[in-house]
């Protein structure tokens, strides 16, 4: 693997269309937008609900990426392709600082701290190279390894899920650390380049025949990675080798979730409920996964290949009295259950809801008393009902059609669920589960989000469902308590026993319905609906269906001055995140690295004066702002960031409050974001974009080249010289402003200011601009 | 003094409107600013061109500001400075002093004049900027006062000109165009270039159709008595003034406060 961290598919997509509503909010095009704001975040950072960094922040975390970058480059030494190698230790030394500092690194927790011991383990042999190397785990759900040229390796959660065992760990750690070993990376870059440029033996090929040149190279170093990952590292180890021939299956299957086990069909049905088959699938997709599959165009060799290599080199090893666990079974079972909780949380995140739900099932199955499976199940169900009943955006999911193994049945049951039942079904489900003391105010919340639903969205009235469990008592049969039962003869109370079974099979068990009527049986159930629809009553009208045209304008022209002039609550305080700044030499797409580094530091500093000359206490997120004792800040980094990539896919999925700016649903990581804001004493989250080009203003004609020509006529007009030398003196750059302020508690956005202003990026500008804006908050004027 | 009462009084006035005060401007709130600039005519001697093309008038002033809002300010001036003007006349006196014959004097005046005055300017900024960052218009009226220096109670020129007789007064319409950086987050440093026309007409087209020439050419005599020297001088002033206040260029530093 290369150094290279890619977006996911669905991660482009959130750019994408917050792009598009951002534009549509501003009214006018915006280059980037807000959604860069909200993008750098999105790269990859996802909660924890229990693994949090402990110790120091590491030194590699902390220093600057340009820092890093000048020290590899005094090793380049002489010799040829030095300007593309420097190109190389650039991008890679960014790329891998954007990951360092993003939050999503885990280090000095038990998780990362055994994954260390057993790269020590499989690198006992050769201690030079131990101590190049460093282990960082990643909270990231891609089945994903890689290495990077300074000696890092990542490993993500979602990898660490899958392992079964040690010694898999092992070979892939081994692995890794071979790309490292022999410069994979950096000459892999290096001869790309060449590729893309024609250089040398590559100046007569054509596209085709270079794209196969560049993918047959990669599968090279990943043979060679295996190989000698193998020969070099593994076998100089204890470790079990049929163990860790395993692991390519891992990576085959990757798709599918850590276990496979039926879903329980019965998962929602009750005593007197039974889940209607119209949602149920007579049997799952089998699994039609091939290891020989084409690798014409894929980086690495298909997983048939590499198995066959692995066992024809270990061939003349003996596995006899190799172990399968060597640091410690117990604490290998300890990390990937965490890994597997972790795993579902970044799976809601991403919104990926059925995959979560399957996951916490197949965890439940093991360790049903975990409240926080208990809150993730529950919460699965809740977000599915509010995706199916506010998100218009389409495939938010892979359809069930394109799921192969068990977990389809979750799929299958999500997907075709209706609406309101399946709000109902989720409301039963929260309302039956045990409430634990750190959840409960949010299971609350869910439930009455959903009853909301129920009232607002499907017209259900408690006093209709009270008819109807009234009528069920009016009809012929009537239920008798226990001491009139107790007092009937033996035959009578078996004639009441059959009659009971024909009268609950009579209630049409198959409609949720039915379950309403059982849950507004339960005062503490309907005191809620009650509340609900008395709040919900009360509200006016919005419907405009009798209202002429014109009417309708002047009312919504009228909505919007009200809006516009109301003065909302003052802020006084709120957390910065990751403020962004970019640099751009010229015009082009090309960001210029180092400049936008320091650029950012410059940023952090602007924004903490203009906050304190406004009065507003900011606390900042970044990991250019810490010290290497703020290891507390950092998960509050990582808890922030993955609150907003919740928030991203909320909005992408368009469960979205047009009018109010709020999202319709509570997020997984309220509690976490909760804990952090009431620690912080703040409510609202503030995310910052700065962009600075050093190119000309106007794209068509070079400014400076257009007032050069309109100057030479006007000097021979000395009286106006001074028009010529004020329009020398004003800037052709240009700076852009983005600023979105989040209120965490709501979830909504309270406020989102573009500015663009035809000026280099100074100091002194940046902090006016950012002075303003913290003064309308304060006011409340936004 | 009575005008300075009156743009102080406006001043306030604009300071101290409620409206004005809602807005929370400034450069980190600093809404005030108290300075110097230094203000350059460059006049161009249509004249003799080929001799001596430009003339120069450097005069300082000191100014308040106020940030009244995002995108305007406030800024009142005081002006002052001595000037020479750039060349010489020759006077060609007829004079008599008691018990003594009539005399012929040939003078050559130098160092004559004092400019003082007054400015009141609206300042509007460019779009997107906030006050006092960034490119600006202005739009100002000056009131300078010209009058003949202390200097010469004394010399031999006070036979011919009185000291600290006043030649005049003269009203301008100034526009500018400049921009405004920010030191230290405390001091304003700006720079811009103004053109300034007399607000009466018949003086203003002297400015391209001079009358009087500022080099030195000898056999331009003046003669006459004291009174037509004052006269002379008045019109000869005024048209030099009103040359190298059309183009301008200023130069300042403020300091950046907020009182309240």
């Amino acid at each position: 693997m290369i150094f290279i961290i890619w977006l996911n598919e669905n991660e482009k997509n959130i750019v994408l269309f917050l792009n598009s509503q951002i534009s549509k909010i501003f009214m006018k095009k915006v280059f980037f937008s807000g959604v860069i704001i909200l993008s750098f975040f999105f790269l990859k950072s996802q909660p924890s609900q229990i693994l949090y960094c402990k110790g120091n922040i590491p030194s590699e975390i902390l220093s600057l990426a340009t820092f890093k970058y000048s020290s590899d480059v005094g090793k380049i030494g002489k010799g040829k392709n030095k300007k593309t190698k420097k190109d190389f230790y650039l991008q890679s030394n960014f790329s891998v600082d954007d990951l360092l500092k993003s939050g999503q690194i885990l280090f000095g927790d038990e998780m990362s701290n055994y994954v260390s011991a057993v790269g020590n383990e499989v690198l006992k042999s050769n201690p030079e190279l131990q101590q190049k190397i460093k282990i960082f785990v990643v909270k990231s759900s891609d089945v994903n390894a890689f290495s990077s040229q300074q000696g890092y390796i990542f490993i993500n959660i979602g990898l660490l899920a899958q392992l079964e065992n040690e010694a898999q760990l092992a070979y892939l750690i081994a692995h890794e650390v071979t790309h490292f070993k022999y410069n994979h990376s950096i000459n892999q870059f290096v001869n790309t380049d060449r590729l893309i440029k024609g250089k040398g033996k590559y100046r007569s090929l054509g596209i085709e025949e270079k794209k196969n040149v560049y993918y047959n190279y990669s599968k090279e170093d990943e043979f060679a990675a295996d190989k000698l990952g193998l020969t070099e590292i593994f076998l100089k180890s204890n470790y079990n080798i049929e163990d860790a021939s395993n692991l390519f299956d891992i990576l085959l299957f990757s798709d599918l979730p850590f276990d496979e086990l039926d879903f329980d069909t019965t998962y929602f049905d009750t005593p007197i409920f039974k889940l209607d088959s119209k949602y149920i699938l007579p049997s799952t997709a089998a699994i039609t996964t091939i290891d020989n599959y084409n690798d014409e165009s894929k980086t690495h060799p298909n997983i048939k290949k590499r198995k066959e290599q692995f066992i024809e080199n270990s061939l003349e090893y003996s596995n006899k009295d190799r172990l399968t666990f060597i640091v410690s079974k117990d604490d290998f079972l300890s990390m990937r259950n965490k890994a597997r909780e972790e795993l579902i949380s970044l799976y809601i995140i991403e919104g990926q809801i059925s995959k979560a739900l399957y996951s916490t099932y197949l965890l439940q199955k093991k360790n049903i008393k975990d409240e926080f499976l208990s809150y993730a199940a529950n919460y699965c169900l809740y977000a599915a009902s509010k995706t199916k009943t506010y998100s218009t955006a389409k495939d938010s999911e892979p359809k069930y059609e394109e799921i192969e193994g068990k977990s389809q049945q979750v799929y299958f049951m999500l997907s075709k669920a209706d609406d309101q039942d399946l709000c109902i079904l989720a409301a039963n489900k929260i309302w039956q589960e045990p409430k634990t003391a750190n959840y409960v105010k949010y299971f609350n919340y869910m439930i009455e989000s959903l009853i909301t639903d129920m009232v607002v969205k499907y017209n259900i009235s408690s006093i209709e469902i009270i008819k109807k469990n009234e009528a069920l008592l009016d009809t012929a049969f009537k239920e008798l308590s226990k001491e009139d039962y107790d007092l009937l003869t033996k035959f009578d109370k078996m004639k009441y026993d059959k009659k009971l079974k024909l009268f609950k099979e009579s209630l049409n068990s198959k409609s949720s319905i039915t379950l309403l009527m059982a849950l507004i049986k339960d005062n503490n159930f309907l005191e809620i609906f009650r509340s609900v629809e008395a709040k919900y009553q009360t509200m006016p009208s919005t419907n405009t269906d009798d209202l002429t045209n014109r009417e309708e304008r002047i009312l919504a022209r009228t909505k919007r001055r009200a809006e516009k002039n109301k003065i909302k609550e003052p802020i006084k305080s709120l957390c910065v995140v990751n403020p962004n700044y970019e640099y751009y030499p010229s015009n082009s797409d090309e960001v210029d690295l180092k400049s936008s580094e320091k650029g950012k530091v410059r940023l952090i500093s602007n924004i903490s004066n203009s906050s304190k000359a406004s009065s507003i206490n900011a606390n900042f997120l970044d990991a250019y702002y810490f010290h290497n004792e703020d290891v507390e800040e950092y998960n509050n980094l990582n808890i922030v960031v993955s609150w907003s990539r919740e928030l991203g896919a909320q909005l992408k999925n368009k469960i979205y409050n047009e009018d109010s700016n709020q999202v319709r649903m509570m997020l997984f990581t309220q509690p976490l974001i909760d804990e952090y804001l009431n620690k912080s004493n703040t409510e609202n989250i503030l995310y910052s974009s700065v962009y600075s080009y050093g190119g000309d203003a106007y794209d068509k004609v070079p400014l400076k080249l257009l007032r050069l020509w309109l100057s030479i006529p006007l000097m021979a007009v000395y009286n106006l010289l001074p028009v010529t030398i004020y329009n020398a003196i004003k800037s052709t750059k240009q700076t852009q402003i983005y600023n979105i302020c989040v209120n965490a508690k709501k979830g909504s956005i309270i406020s989102m200011n573009n500015v663009e202003i035809i000026s280099n990026d100074y100091n002194f500008l940046i902090k006016s601009q950012y002075y303003d804006y913290f003064q309308h908050l304060k006011l409340g004027k936004y | 003094m009575k005008y300075i009462q009156s743009l102080l009084l406006v001043f306030l006035f604009l300071t101290s409107s409620t409206h004005v005060n809602a807005q929370h401007s400034g450069y980190l709130g600093k809404k005030f600013a108290i300075g110097y600039s230094g203000n350059l005519g460059v006049g161009l001697n249509y004249k003799e061109l080929l001799t001596k093309p430009f003339s120069f008038q450097y005069t300082n002033k000191v100014g308040l500001q106020y940030y009244a809002s995002n995108r305007i300010g406030f800024e009142a001036s005081y002006w002052f400075d001595k000037f020479q003007l750039p060349s010489k006349y020759n006077f060609n006196f007829h004079y008599k002093i008691q018990g003594s014959p009539v005399q012929t004097y040939i003078y050559q005046p130098e160092y004559l004049s004092d400019l003082k005055g007054y400015s009141a300017s609206v300042i509007f900024y460019d779009k997107d900027y906030i006050a006092p960052v960034g490119t600006f218009t202005k739009l100002e009226i000056i009131r300078l006062d010209y009058s003949s220096s202390d200097k010469i109670q004394g010399t031999m020129s006070s036979l011919f000109i009185e000291a600290n007789h006043k030649f005049g007064t003269s009203y301008y319409a100034n526009i500018g165009f400049g921009k405004n950086w920010i030191l230290y987050d405390k001091f304003l440093l700006s720079f811009d270039v103004e053109i300034a026309v007399n607000t009466n007409i018949k003086n203003a087209k002297g400015i391209f159709l001079p009358k009087y020439s500022n080099s030195h050419s000898s056999g331009d005599y003046i003669s006459g008595n004291k009174y037509d020297i004052q006269i002379f001088y008045n019109s000869w002033v005024n048209e030099y003034l009103n040359n190298v206040m059309f183009v301008k260029y200023n130069f300042g530093i403020h300091y950046l406060f907020n009182p309240f």
